[in-house]
């Protein structure tokens, strides 16, 4: 699917407000000023103390394809996740942290690309609260998970549906918030999450009525035919660790499908949301959205031609 | 509801029955994949959560402060609903 070709059928974007339609831009943003952390060689964000746990042999990225936005081919999409016939089917036992936790904390949440993370505090339909985090793509808008913004098959009465509210607080550290925070009821998903609660659909985008991006930076986002031997990347705030930290860890991607990555990056409640992220061309790209714990891996939203096609129009949306 | 889960109805509290608010509350493990996301306990140390299916999970309970609470949950195929008392140590 060439880019800019129309979303539609599950991909078919729904938002909790009205918009119109404008251009956007490519560009990635690391912010208002110097703090920006090196960009590392290795594929890993280099954090003083923290060494990426040993991955299988994998075939290396091939740096040609940085940068392209290639389709996937729709055939495909009837076929079971790969990630299955890897990792047994989805009725195994999820467990989010996978033997050791490698996950790593965060001290300097104010710098780049910490930053671009944002710590949400979420409340439902029912006034329940809820934990999860978000992405700069943009000055005004944050990539997370479609049930983040839209609670789907919660099981509990006046849960399900657009949730009321998001406070998002850009590079929290506990009780700090270095960029200050900003409420808003205004989110976008698509048909796929909000109408079948289909987890391959599962992403969405909150859009914010400021510019914080123009102050935290943000990541670009892409669509590569083979996300093979790829280092992937994952910051966010669990909710097993103190309140509103930031905790990091990498690791090779395992396998990935149509829609879903796959990897073993030890995760927890409250990670919902955060970019699975690359490094191309000396910047950093979104790969997925995490979502889902699994029984050996957990997964997330691939960014795929559609998924890709959407958040730059919600991008471009934010910037009209 | 789905036939075969159960909703997951909890109090977080001290041993004084102080109720614990803003415990972050999720499941560690169940036998489906289920989104990476946590509730917060209300002033009153409540919530509620929903098991998709029937099996074992692990519910887990942090609040800053507090040793966390790990509570084992065997969902039947016939559960409704399941209460939960979580007593969190200092």
């Amino acid at each position: 699917m060439p880019e800019g070709t129309e979303v539609q059928g599950k991909d078919t974007p729904v938002s909790s407000f009205d918009v119109g339609d404008e251009s956007i831009s490519d560009e990635i943003s690391t912010g208002e000023d110097d703090h920006v952390e090196k960009t590392p060689r290795s594929g890993f964000e280099k954090v003083e103390g923290y060494r990426p746990p040993a991955s299988p042999t994998r075939s290396e990225f091939s740096p040609e394809s940085v940068g392209d936005v290639l389709s996937v081919p729709d055939e495909t999409t009837q076929l079971p996740d790969i990630g299955e016939a890897s990792f047994g089917p989805p009725d195994a036992r999820p467990e989010t942290v996978h033997g050791a936790d490698d996950r790593f904390q965060i001290a300097n949440t104010a710098a780049y690309p910490w930053r671009a993370h944002a710590s949400l505090r979420i409340t439902a339909a029912d006034n329940s609260l809820w934990i999860g985090t978000g992405w700069f793509v943009g000055s005004r808008v944050l990539v997370t998970a479609g049930h983040v913004v839209y609670i789907k098959n919660s099981g509990i009465a006046d849960r399900d549906g657009w949730v009321q509210k998001i406070v998002v607080m850009p590079g929290r550290n506990g009780g700090t918030l270095p960029y200050g925070s900003a409420t808003t009821s205004s989110f976008w998903t698509v048909a796929g999450w909000a109408t079948d609660g289909d987890g391959e659909y599962d992403y969405g985008a909150i859009v914010l009525g400021e510019s914080l991006g123009d102050r935290t930076g943000w990541f670009g986002f892409g669509n590569w035919p083979s996300l093979d031997g790829v280092h992937a990347n994952i910051s966010g705030y669990p909710g097993d660790k103190p309140a509103g930290t930031q905790w990091y860890a990498a690791r090779t991607v395992d396998s990935a499908s149509t829609r879903k990555v796959f990897y073993d990056i030890d995760t927890a409640g409250g990670q919902s949301g955060s970019a699975v992220y690359r490094f191309a061309n000396g910047s950093r790209y979104g790969i997925a959205i995490h979502a889902y714990g699994g029984a050996t891996v957990n997964s997330g939203t691939r960014i795929n031609q559609p998924v890709f096609d959407n958040i730059k129009k919600w991008k471009q949306a934010s910037e009209a | 509801m789905t036939i075969g889960g159960s909703r997951i109805e909890g109090r977080a509290h001290l041993a004084d029955d102080t109720p614990v608010s803003e415990a972050r509350v999720f499941f560690a493990t169940a036998p489906v994949p289920l989104p990476d996301i946590a509730t917060l306990t209300d002033e009153d140390g409540r919530f509620s959560l929903y098991a998709p299916a029937p099996g074992m999970y692990q519910l887990v309970c942090h609040a800053d402060g507090l040793d966390p609470a790990t509570v084992p949950i065997d969902v039947r195929a016939d559960s409704v609903s399941v209460e939960l008392d979580i007593e969190l140590g200092a």
